[in-house]
């Protein structure tokens, strides 16, 4: 199949499917419409996948290196953007105000270190993995590599698990299906997507998926801000007016004023050096993850890598920009209730569809019949998901949320699923067991795996939906990913690029002391609730330190090195790898 | 050694300088070319310690100056601002570096810099 029939092909669906969607809505019948219009969306993946199937390994496990600027850009935003962006993060900032806003800064400004730092010289290294990068920089030690696939096991396993649950919420809270149900189908979806065509199938339907997601995002958020008369002139801007209401009636209620600064625990932590180096770990764990990495393999050239990086960042900040608005929106809307009689809210249309769902709870603590706002809590999720209820949208909205939701959802699965397919396969199977092998066995290797990774993170992400305990370990994992990312990856791929010196001891003991210093910290304060140290008159909490880990990897892979002999320890071969890194294309 | 014989076996289809063990440098054009790329990464680091770190320190001041008819600037520094310059920065960062490319190509066929 050629790609001329293929964009005629799914320019064919995309009409159908639309027209049948609203043919069902014209008819009356809006949950077969919502229906089909969010599995038809799944169908959409899913001839994109087909459509971009390859028997090629080098198009399997780097789409070729033949992806263009702005498509690797919509790629690296839907993979970066998870269901947990999408739904929940809104939410978090409406819960923390100010003391949110790491998430957006922290999640956003770490593409600029990897565009000045990382990007187009991983994409020069002309390796294919992170791990095996890390190997050839350690001097072909394979001991590196080892451990490099086992973080990468680590961190993208617990991602997979947090993104199939979120899928299952999803599809559950919007189609009334059982979550587990959501989950195993998500995961049997993925590996469709994967299995096709491996990285070059994974690309493109990323690139679909965040075109849907940015529409779904914004779509619901403009028809708000324009019922909550924020375009003044535009709603990132024009919002100030509403947001001065709403803290005025937080002083009314003598609450902390929603923008006011370092009131609120952050990663268990307070004050203005906990949210600073918050967001720094944030930004340093960001580059430090193997599917954000693994991205800049796919790119044509260097030149693109850079620009790449700039339209990722700019997709990203759609979504990013608007949902600190989004989170006074929907703050004010909850402000609207504060006050009012308990038995009137009650009634009211939106609380009364999300009450049962457990995401709003009303509850007159004080027994006074009138609601006080801390009677009126809520769950991160009901911002987005919640939005067009509490702002009287016609039923659609809801539909295209869950459409958005889900495609957020699906495109990080997709790229934690293959990065990990193709770290088994070519770290593990081709490297240590069978470096023979051909490569149509070895996309076949690469297909079993996708298939056995699906298996495991299904049976993972039921038990998650299934027990509560679990599944906040599982949250709390994907949130110390960052720091076990920027206490052992970060530090040594940007020395390992820039500084010739770095030897394979340094690398190694920077590693373990990086996450020597993280791990005892993170499971002590984190998990055990022994108070956090004081650092300029701040609590450090966990995400806090992985920039204080940071530092230590940075300062023992240094000592490290130069106690050993620096670039003496270096093979000639090594040597002349780091300086091709460094000469222009 | 397994992994270097996969270099040689898998070459990059799009770039024909990217085997990592060939030794391709022309010394003086990438030893110049190295040192700029290091001021410019130099540069555009400090730049981005601005809306990284600096922009979110003076909290205690911006916190009472409201702007947009009553965003405080705290806010607003962190919640638009901060990305848009990040944004600008790296667009920033790959003109230059095209135009540095550039240079050097120049410098590589006329045999001057």
């Amino acid at each position: 199949m050629n790609l001329s029939y293929g964009k005629i092909s799914i320019i064919l669906f995309s009409i159908l499917y639309a027209l049948l969607i609203i043919v069902l809505a014209l008819l009356g019948n809006t949950f077969v419409a919502s229906g089909v219009a969010v599995f038809g969306s799944l169908f959409l993946y899913l001839l994109i996948a087909f459509i971009m199937r390859t028997r090629d390994v080098g198009e399997f496990y780097v789409a070729g290196r033949s992806i263009g600027a702005i498509p690797i850009g919509s790629s690296i935003a839907s993979n970066w953007m998870s269901g947990a962006s999408f739904v929940s993060m809104a939410g978090a900032i409406a819960l923390l105000g100010f003391d949110g806003l790491p998430y957006i800064i922290g999640w956003t400004l770490g593409y600029c270190i990897a565009a000045f730092m990382i990007a187009p010289f991983i994409r020069k290294s002309g390796t294919y993995t992170i791990p095996e990068f890390i190997e050839v920089r350690a001097c072909y030690w394979s001991i590196a590599r080892l451990i490099g696939v086992i973080m990468l096991f680590i961190v993208s396993f617990t991602y997979l698990v947090a993104q199939l649950v979120a899928t299952g919420v999803i599809v559950g809270r919007f189609l009334g299906l059982p979550a587990i149900l959501g989950a195993i189908i998500a995961s049997v979806i993925v590996v469709a997507f994967a299995g096709s065509g491996g990285w070059k199938s994974i690309v493109w339907v990323n690139v679909a998926q965040y075109w849907i997601l940015i529409i779904a995002y914004w779509c619901a958020f403009m028809a708000a801000a324009y019922v909550a008369g924020i375009f003044n002139p535009w709603p990132h801007i024009g919002y100030g007016e509403l947001l001065t209401k709403l803290e005025a009636k937080e002083a009314f209620f003598n609450l902390k004023t929603f923008t006011e600064p370092f009131v609120r625990v952050f990663g268990g932590g307070t004050g203005q050096a906990n949210w600073i180096l918050s967001a720094l770990c944030l930004m340093l764990g960001t580059v430090g993850l193997p599917h954000v990495l693994s991205q800049f393999y796919l790119v044509k050239d260097v030149r693109t890598a850079r620009y790449g990086v700039g339209w990722g960042l700019t997709f990203i900040a759609l979504l990013y920009i608007t949902a600190p608005v989004y989170a006074v929106l929907a703050r004010s809307a909850f402000s609207g209730a504060w006050g009012m009689p308990v038995d009137q809210v009650i009634n009211l249309s939106w609380i009364q569809k999300w009450v049962p769902t457990g995401l709003i709870k009303v509850v007159d603590v004080n027994g006074d019949g009138l609601l006080q706002p801390l009677e009126l809590s809520f769950h991160n999720d009901i911002v987005v998901v919640g939005m067009p209820d509490m702002f009287g949208l016609p039923w659609f909205f809801t539909t295209i949320v869950a459409i958005g939701g889900l495609a957020a959802a699906l495109s990080t699965a997709n790229g934690l699923i293959m990065v990990m397919a193709v770290g088994a396969t070519r770290d593990i199977y081709k490297r240590f067991i069978n470096p023979n092998a051909s490569e149509r066995r070895e996309i076949w290797i690469g297909r079993i795996m996708l298939v056995v990774l699906s298996v495991v993170s299904s049976i993972f992400g039921a038990r998650a939906l299934d027990d509560p305990t679990f599944s906040t370990y599982v949250a709390l994992l994907v949130g110390w990913a960052f720091v076990f990312a920027a206490s052992s990856f970060t530090p040594i791929v940007i020395l390992g690029i820039f500084w010739k010196d770095l030897n394979k001891y340094g690398m190694i003991a920077g590693m373990i002391c990086g996450m020597f210093t993280a791990l005892p910290y993170v499971l002590w304060v984190g998990l055990y609730g022994a108070p956090p140290i004081m650092i300029f008159g701040s609590k450090i909490g966990t995400i806090a330190w992985g920039t204080i880990a940071f530092l230590v990897n940075i300062m023992i892979t240094i000592a490290v090195t130069l106690a050993t002999g620096g670039r003496k320890a270096n093979t000639p071969e090594v040597l002349r790898f780091i300086d091709a890194l460094k000469t222009p294309e | 050694m397994n992994s270097r014989v996969d270099y040689i076996e898998i070459s990059d289809k799009n770039s024909s300088n990217e085997t990592p063990i060939e030794n391709k440098t022309e010394d003086g054009i990438s030893q110049r070319y190295w040192m700029r790329l290091k001021k410019i990464t130099a540069i555009w680091m400090s730049a981005w310690i601005f809306p990284a770190i600096l922009l979110h320190i003076p909290v205690s001041m911006t916190s009472s100056i409201k702007i947009l008819n009553g965003i405080p600037l705290h806010w607003f520094n962190a919640a638009l601002l901060s990305i848009l310059v990040g944004v600008v920065l790296i667009f920033l960062y790959a003109l230059v570096m095209d135009k540095t490319d550039k240079m050097l190509k120049g410098g590589r066929n006329s045999g001057g810099g």
